[in-house]
């Protein structure tokens, strides 16, 4: 039975880390655009007009998903935008 | 060019400095220093961002999550003292090693984002953001504030330009 649960728990666990997370970062009044996009393309990869586009997005309207997929490599984008001080929270991709 | 005489064996190797000089009148900066050395004290005292995950439950790791960046943070923080405690910065230079680059440009986006939560609540996001502030109507207080926010966005300007 205890045997059971746990392998319940992981399994749920598990699934947990399958599904797919968004990595959004929000607006702030503070940042540069241009410092913006140059972390974008540092921490992302993203090119000049990638870039540019995620930043105008998170501008005018709020926000923009930066990435998607596995939860690891989400925790790891969000951390190091929030190193560089950009508002960045995780959200389930359902 | 330093000379790194490891053992055995003699390398040279260059490390790239960056200088510019700040457009501000350095008169303004002189004045200004002080200021910005004590918002940049006062940042050790601000709160972490918000754990990425809004509905985490595992405290464990937002402590760890926490830990770390507030180390990461306070690194950042040694290579901006190292600018601020140069003679050059009051006199409008800025002058650092390239790999201190990054770490300066975030330990200053931290003191802009103190400057604006604790002395420029009276602007608005909107006036920030365009620079079209009225002082006439404003306290005068803000003023030093406001001309902090100002220079060490020139300086992320400049640094920006040197490393992208």
């Amino acid at each position: 039975m205890i045997l059971e649960t746990i392998t319940k728990t992981e399994t749920q666990e598990d699934s947990s880390l399958d599904i797919p997370w968004r990595v959004v970062v929000l607006n702030d009044p503070v940042n540069l655009m241009n410092y913006v996009v140059m972390v974008f393309k540092k921490v992302l990869g993203f090119n000049d007009t990638e870039a540019t586009k995620h930043m105008r997005e998170v501008h005018e309207q709020g926000r923009s998903v930066v990435w998607s997929g596995d939860r690891e490599k989400a925790e790891n984008y969000a951390y190091q935008l929030q190193h560089w001080h950009l508002q960045t929270i995780l959200e389930k991709d359902d | 060019m330093l000379i790194n005489y490891s053992i055995g064996t003699c390398k040279l190797f260059w490390k790239r400095m960056i200088e510019f000089r700040l457009k501000v009148d350095s008169r303004i900066t002189r004045g200004l220093a002080p200021l910005i050395v004590k918002c940049f004290s006062e940042c050790r005292n601000r709160s972490l961002p918000a754990f990425p995950y809004l509905d985490e439950k595992d405290g464990d790791l937002v402590d760890s999550w926490e830990s770390s960046l507030g180390e990461d943070f306070a690194q950042d923080r040694q290579a901006l003292a190292r600018l601020l405690n140069s003679s050059k910065f009051a006199h409008g230079y800025v002058e650092m090693e390239e790999n201190d680059a990054e770490l300066v440009l975030r330990s200053i986006t931290e003191i802009r984002m103190h400057v604006r939560e604790q002395y420029l609540g009276a602007l608005t996001d909107v006036e920030l953001e365009t620079g079209d502030v009225s002082f006439s109507q404003k306290s005068s207080s803000i003023q030093p504030f406001y001309l902090i926010y100002l220079v060490l966005a020139e300086v992320q300007e400049g640094l920006i330009q040197e490393i992208m």
